[in-house]
């Protein structure tokens, strides 16, 4: 598309101005408020806004450019080339709103839509590309990298554009084109856990996903929901088959019970008369029998009593006499033990009688002597030891033999034989005295007196020689022992006094001689168990005899008070006699008790009890012919044959959304194959080498080569590598500048187009903008160039540039 | 001279054809009531004693008033001694109170359609015999014990012939898997003591046509098809019970309706001749042509089918498609939209080398259109 002229009429300030336009570069330059920006609004409007939008949209859109004050309405007619031929495109927002678009010599179409589709037709590239490209507005051009990063996407696709073997017509890029086929398979699997082969999160038919839904879920969610409403339908016919059989069932149960009530019904009173004549005729029938029972007792009843009265006489003498032998039984018993204590009173006697003679043979001790006796041998043993300190140590000897009288000490004389190779040798207590013929040799102690030591010793000893005799003892051992032996003598007669004391039991010996006598006196008897057995039985025999008799009375007594006499006991009977022959001839006429019954009560409560089970079976029938009217109310309009039927072909559908899915994901699979085969070709070296190539002149050859991310300048190659984000704003401009020039030779290679720039040197230094005047006088050559200006240095430094077809308007 | 009775069953009046267009629909509906007037017409033709539904006369309980007495009205023309109908496991009797069965009878009332909704007997005296009916209708839609254990207690006078009536499976001859619809067997059946038994429930006919002696039971298949699942023309039986017991037996065709499911893998052209050859050879006016159709085939191929259905569709009753073909993508097809060297090129070829997933190619080509805006 190329652009011949624009008339505003009106359009913002503009009442009605014109602008044409011719091949190559087109300046337009005049002061900032001359309206350049308006134009550039004016032709992307009278391009891309369609003259029906809605009010708001309208108004949003449009509403800046109505002429102030009162204007309700804009106007633009717009005149370009395109498929070879010239058209005419008019369009109004606001008051009169419409669009035309004819070519000419052609018709002309009026629908909004159909024109702006023609026009995009026309002009061959989408919105995003004439805006982010082909249309630079004021100060936009170093927007150009962020743009392009931002919404590279959208342009259109340049891989088809892109000339040389890395740019086949037809291509498509890789992320392209995997990017796109993501979008369908997450769009056809939208909510689908592939994974886990269901809907996403488990979410079922309770809580269904309502958003983003793709077709496999719908499927499946189809599916379910008609499998769901099958199971329903089953679950109701199988409720109404139960709820049916539960009908019949109670409906069987009354019929087979509605026989046996008529006929029980029928019975009824009949059956209950029965019952009180039964029990009539088994009273009176027991009465009679008691009666004629009285009858025939009670003329013999008082012969009854006598003989009843004489044996129990005779039971009670003879119960006196086994007690009477059972006494003496008793008491030979009790003679045992009395013969026993006798025996042990007779020894204990004895044993006392020994022991006083044992203590007369054994006579008393005088103890006064038997103390003076033993101070005598302590004091002597005293004496004694006092002469044996005294001791004299003597040596006789003799030159011949000789016979010599020595006395030691308080000792009798000894006569001691010596001979010349034999002398003598002793010690003496205190004295020695040797006599030999008539020479006594008396030799004493010296120490002590020894002498007054022997006549102590000596009157000690006679005066325990008398002691000693005089209690007929050889020694105070001997008197010692005598003394204890008669105290031992003494205490065994005390404790035999004891024992026959003990014995005795406190009654005197001829108490117990006088029992003894007695008891030898006593009858033999039978054993005490036997008399004890015996006297019981004849008690009991004795107490029923007494009970029987007095049964008898209280018997006869009341049959006195009841029937006054035998007589009229008589008469009594004949008169219960006639009734119950009568109750029996009533009872014959009654209905009989059905067969298999014993007893008419048992029958009557079988016939209640199936009665109030009837009863309960109607009321259960009545619940469940309710019931089953609920459910036939909610019958479902379709059958379970119907909906198995469409199961299938849901089942099918969604077999068959999922194999498109496999599919989709086996495109992708192979897809991500091919790819990784074709290496690193990049199907963008020629824009990349076309934007480097452009770069390179706009820098001055200070720059060698870019990378792109898409479709974005990435990087720039030069002494150094630099991220595009770090460029000078100068830089970055104549980067936007060749990325955009780039671009748009690709873009409108095909066509020849044009390409509007919006004071585009503003942020330059004078080489760089006469760098980019050069690059756009080049581009400019091939293509219509409209370039408005509010700088009139530029646009004569354009013409200066030796711009062929620059022009100034 | 025999008795002859006309055995009918599974006729399905009621039934709703909901997933049809209307006219169809409507043609369908009214085929249930004229293939069985039709019926009743050649049973007073050849002066039938007797006419015997042998359950399933409705499709469900809830059939409208007016169809049981559109039913009644097409029953009670026929001339002979009665038309017997038994309650089967679609039109079960749960009851006395049986709202269906209470419309049939009022509707039928003074006519000599019988309703044989209860386990009884039906004696019939005619010149040509004594013939008693056993009677075994469906007390409810599923069953797992046979309704027929009563009749081989029954007493059964001799010198009559005894015919047994009934509904449900028999074993050996439905597919009932789970045995829910009173499964019967064949020697329960004769163990019965009945000269022979009416049957219904199973679609299909028994025996098969031209079977000669007596069979134990005759089931005669639905009386004009239903849907697809019917492979056969609709029947009936036309019996003739000799007194000694003896049974002639007859096919009768009723239905005037086809459901015809025409499975078919296609891959070439004189595969779609072939559908086309078959398809010409079906009564198309009154046929409701179901195909199934698989395969593999190439744009024109696709292209032909298309023009192929969209005839059938002209001329059929109703054609119902259920189409999974693969549409091959030709290499030269690519190579027409895509350069060699290109990626899309590269991704078709490799994906119509893929022999087991014949279409993916032609997915992933019109997927690319999308994405190109082609």
């Amino acid at each position: 598309m190329k652009l011949i002229s624009i008339r505003l009429h009106p359009f913002g300030a503009s009442i009605d101005r014109t602008f044409t336009w011719g091949d190559g570069l087109n300046v337009l330059e005049g002061p900032n408020e001359f309206g350049k920006s308006t134009l550039s609004h004016a032709l992307w409007h009278a391009l891309f806004s369609p003259s029906n939008m809605t009010p708001v949209k309208l108004e949003k859109t449009m509403g800046r450019w109505y002429p102030k004050p009162n204007g309700d309405h804009v106007r633009i007619t717009l005149r370009f080339s395109a498929d070879g031929r010239t058209w005419t495109l008019g369009k109004t927002w606001g008051a009169g709103s419409s669009s035309h678009l004819q070519v000419d010599g052609g018709a002309s179409m009026a629908q909004p839509a159909a024109v702006q589709a023609e026009l995009l037709r026309l002009l061959r590239r989408n919105e995003a590309t004439w805006g982010r490209v082909l249309f630079t507005g004021q100060a936009q051009l170093t927007r150009t990298i962020a743009k392009l990063r931002e919404e590279g996407h959208s342009l259109d696709d340049v891989h088809g554009l892109l000339a040389g073997a890395a740019a086949i017509p037809g291509d498509i890029a890789p992320d392209k084109l995997l990017g796109g086929i993501n979008d369908r398979i997450n769009a056809h699997f939208g909510r689908w856990d592939i994974t886990a082969r269901g809907p996403e999160g488990g979410r079922g038919l309770a809580r269904m996903w309502a958003n983003k839904v793709g077709p496999v879920l719908k499927a499946f969610y189809e599916k379910e929901t008609l499998r769901a409403e099958l199971n329903r339908v089953v679950s109701h016919e199988r409720a109404v088959d139960g709820v049916n059989e539960r009908i019949a069932r109670l409906q069987d149960d009354a019929g087979k019970d509605a026989a046996f009530i008529a006929e029980g019904r029928a019975l009824r009173l009949g059956l209950g008369q029965r019952t009180g004549l039964e029990e009539r005729v088994a009273r009176l029938t027991g009465s009679v029998e008691q009666l004629m029972k009285i009858t025939t007792d009670w003329p013999g009843a008082e012969q009854v009593i006598s003989a009843k009265e004489q044996e129990l006489t005779r039971m009670k003498n003879t119960l006196d006499h086994v007690d009477t032998e059972l006494a003496n039984a008793r008491r030979q018993a009790q003679a045992q033990t009395v013969r026993e204590g006798y025996k042990r009173l007779t020894e204990a006697r004895t044993a006392w009688e020994d022991a006083r003679r044992r203590l007369d043979e054994q006579p008393a001790v005088d103890p006064r002597a038997l103390d003076e006796l033993r101070q005598l041998e302590t004091r002597m043993v005293e004496l004694g030891i006092r002469m044996e300190a005294q001791k004299l140590a003597a040596l006789l000897e003799s030159s011949d033999d000789r016979t010599v009288t020595i006395q030691r000490g308080t000792g009798a004389p000894e006569n001691v034989t010596l001979a010349p190779d034999s002398p003598w040798e002793g010690a003496a207590a205190g004295r020695l005295t040797v006599e030999v013929g008539s020479v006594r040799l008396t030799v004493r102690s010296g120490q002590e007196d020894v002498d007054a030591l022997i006549a102590q010793l000596n009157t000690a000893e006679h005066r325990r020689t008398e002691l000693l005799a005089a209690m007929g003892r050889n020694s105070l051992a001997e008197a010692e022992t005598a003394a204890k032996a008669h105290e031992e003598q003494l205490r065994s007669v005390k404790s035999k006094a004891d024992l026959h004391l003990a014995a005795l039991q406190g009654r005197t010996a001829e108490e117990w001689e006088a029992e003894v006598q007695a008891l030898s006196q006593l009858p033999a008897t039978r054993d005490i168990a036997v008399l004890e057995q015996e006297q019981n039985s004849l008690r009991d025999i004795r107490s029923k005899l007494e009970a029987e008799v007095e049964a008898k009375r209280h018997e006869v007594a009341q049959w006195q008070q009841a029937h006054v006499s035998v007589a009229k006991l008589v008469e009594k009977v004949m008169a219960e006699r006639e009734e119950l022959k009568a109750a029996e001839q009533q009872l014959a006429g009654l209905p009989a008790l059905p067969a298999g019954h014993a007893t008419v009560n048992g029958y009557l409560r079988l016939l209640t009890d199936r009665e109030d089970a009837q009863e309960t079976s109607r009321g259960q029938l009545e619940a469940a012919r309710q019931e089953l009217a609920r459910l036939e109310g909610g019958t479902p309009t379709r059958t379970a044959e119907d909906l198995s039927a469409e199961l299938d072909l849901k089942e099918r559908e969604f077999q068959r959304r999922l194999a498109e899915g496999q599919a989709l994901l086996r495109i992708r699979d192979t897809l991500e194959t091919v790819i990784a085969q074709r290496g690193n070709d990049d199907p963008l070296q020629g824009l990349t080498d076309a934007i480097a190539h452009r770069f390179n002149a706009l820098t001055n050859g200070r720059y060698t080569g870019v990378t792109l991310d898409g479709l974005t300048p990435a990087q720039v190659i030069g002494h150094a590598t630099l991220s595009s984000d770090l460029l000078s704003q100068g830089a970055l401009g104549s980067l936007a500048l060749a990325a955009r020039l780039a671009l748009a030779e690709l873009y409108l290679r095909e066509d020849n187009g044009f390409l509007l720039l919006d004071d585009p040197f503003t942020d330059m230094d004078p080489e760089r903008r006469s760098l980019a005047m050069a690059a756009l006088v080049d581009f400019a050559a091939h293509h219509q160039v409209i370039l408005l200006t509010c700088h009139p240095g530029h646009a004569e430094e354009l013409v200066h540039q030796g711009a062929q077809h620059a022009r100034v308007v | 001279m025999p008795i002859r009775i006309l055995h009918t069953a599974d006729n399905h009046i009621g039934i709703s054809f909901s997933t049809y267009p209307e006219p169809v629909r409507e043609r369908l509906l009214n085929e249930r009531f004229d293939a069985l007037a039709r019926l009743v017409e050649t049973a007073s033709m050849r002066k039938a004693h007797f006419v015997v539904v042998a359950g399933d006369l409705f499709d469900k309980l809830s059939v409208t008033a007016a169809d049981i007495k559109r039913t009644v009205d097409v029953l009670k023309r026929f001339e002979g001694e009665a038309v017997l109908v038994l309650a089967g496991n679609h039109d079960y009797c749960e009851g006395p109170e049986s709202k269906l069965w209470k419309t049939f009878r009022k509707a039928a009332e003074g006519t000599n359609v019988v309703a044989l909704t209860e386990q009884s007997v039906h004696n019939y005296m005619l010149d040509e015999g004594a013939v008693r009916f056993h009677a075994c209708p469906c007390p409810s839609k599923f069953g797992e014990e046979p309704m027929t254990g009563w009749v081989a207690d029954a007493h059964k006078p001799e010198g009559m012939l005894h015919v047994g009536i009934a509904h449900g499976n028999v074993e050996g001859l439905g597919l009932d898997a789970d045995q829910r619809y009173f499964n019967m067997t064949e020697a329960g059946l004769r163990a019965a003591g009945v000269h022979t038994w009416l049957l219904g429930h199973i679609h299909v006919p028994a025996p098969d046509a031209g079977t000669i002696g007596t069979p134990t039971y005759f089931m005669p298949g639905i009386h004009t098809p239903d849907s697809v699942r019917c492979r056969h023309s609709g029947h009936a039986w036309w019996l003739e019970l000799e007194p000694d017991g003896s049974i002639h037996h007859e096919q009768l065709t009723a239905g005037s309706v086809r459901f015809v499911r025409i499975e078919a893998v296609l891959q070439h052209t004189n595969d779609l001749m072939a559908l086309q050859q078959r398809c010409n050879e079906l009564d198309a006016p009154n046929t409701v042509l179901d195909l199934q159709l698989t395969g593999r085939l190439k744009t024109e191929g696709m292209q032909a089918l298309n023009t192929l259905v969209d005839a059938l569709q002209l001329r059929f009753l109703h054609v119902e498609r259920d189409v999974d073909i693969a549409q091959v993508l030709e290499a030269e097809a690519i190579a027409q939209h895509f350069p060699e060297g290109t990626l899309p090129h590269a991704l078709l070829t490799a994906l119509l080398a893929d022999e087991a997933h014949p279409g993916d190619a032609d997915l992933a080509f019109h997927l690319i259109e999308d994405l190109t805006g082609r």
